[in-house]
């Protein structure tokens, strides 16, 4: 489930009329691509889509030194422990015991034996259009590349952000198991 | 084609087969100018054929002689004829070159015929105009000249933006 960059690139050079690399250099184009992806993922987690979830297991307490959180960390969604029960947050103050946790900085401080993060991630930049892949599914392509070329022709902001909601409510599936749930638990409470 | 036969043309053109009315010198000056304004009408249609890769292995490097300007925006500091690199080395840098002079005995430095065929015709109005002979009409086929610069390497007319 991602984009290979070097397909998001063809498709850009195509739309341009580049494949010389004439006028537009890959230098150019990544740094667009990159400040499209920024503003896609940002939208994107408003939404809190689905596929923005992502999870790592961590072995071995780390109630007083703390873990390093993922590079792509966002947001935390759910901690649980071994046996796959749900954590509780607990004051920043307090070292954590057996079933909480807190985030810190750039750590996870966590008393349970072993633990999984669950969170949201963002959408990493890309550092090179040969090997790196975008972490978005395949039907995000279009979008992606349509926004990349609104920014290199000069698209304000404010209309940018504008087409990209549009793009989502048209293109992107939002119906979201966690849509689901928080309907269902925003009733019962 | 060679730079002497392409001279024997263009003194076809102006009625000088004879050598009596420029010397060879002269056309072949007339000849080099002609082929710097196809090198540099080329260069502002940003034609691919006037591209040329320059990779930098170390962080500074030297811009070649015949260096016009960059195929776009590339990570480098250009100082002159100094480029200096602000990412980490080597970077492939693509920049559009002009052609080189002509000299007698070689061959013409344009690289399709066609576009040889462009600065004969160029280099005989440029002729006939130091002779003060009428070019009005010369003048007139200088856009038809550009179209076909641009119908000889198969280029579309220059379009805004991109």
């Amino acid at each position: 489930m991602s984009i290979p960059a070097s397909r998001i690139l063809r498709h850009i050079r195509l739309q341009i009329n580049d494949f010389d690399e004439a006028k537009v250099t890959d230098f150019q184009i990544l740094n667009f691509l990159n400040r499209a992806l920024s503003a896609i993922s940002t939208i994107l987690s408003a939404r809190d889509l689905d596929f923005l979830s992502a999870s790592q297991t961590y072995s071995g307490s780390s109630a007083s030194a703390g873990a390093n959180l993922p590079a792509d960390f966002q947001a935390v969604k759910e901690v649980t422990d071994g046996n796959s029960y749900t954590l509780t947050p607990c004051y920043l103050t307090k070292t954590p015991t057996t079933y909480e946790y807190k985030v810190m900085g750039e750590k996870i401080y966590c008393g349970a034996a072993s633990y999984t993060l669950f969170y949201r991630k963002f959408i990493a930049p890309i550092d090179d259009f040969a090997n790196d892949n975008v972490a978005l599914p395949a039907y995000f392509l279009g979008m992606i590349v349509q926004v990349t070329i609104l920014l290199m022709q000069g698209a304000e902001t404010g209309a940018l952000i504008q087409t990209i909601n549009n793009m989502m409510d048209t293109d992107i599936p939002t119906t979201t198991y966690n849509k689901k749930r928080e309907r269902v638990m925003g009733n019962a409470g | 084609m060679n730079v002497s036969e392409a001279l024997i043309e263009i003194r076809n053109k102006i009625n000088d087969r004879d050598e009596v009315g420029l010397a060879n010198e002269e056309i072949l000056a007339y000849f080099n100018e002609a082929i710097q304004f196809i090198s540099q009408f080329l260069v502002s249609v940003d034609s691919p054929l006037m591209l040329q890769d320059l990779t930098i292995n170390a962080a500074t490097g030297t811009l070649p002689a015949n260096f016009i300007k960059m195929a776009g925006i590339f990570p480098v500091k250009i100082t002159g004829r100094t480029v200096k690199l602000l990412d980490s080395p080597p970077i492939t840098l693509r920049y559009f070159g002009g052609f080189d002079r002509a000299d007698m005995n070689e061959d013409v430095p344009l690289k399709n015929e066609a576009l040889v065929r462009v600065a004969i015709r160029l280099a005989a109005i440029y002729a006939n105009n130091q002779q003060e002979l009428d070019v009005t009409q010369d003048k007139a086929l200088l856009a038809d000249l550009q179209n076909a610069i641009l119908a000889a390497v198969g280029a579309e007319p220059a379009q805004q933006g991109g």
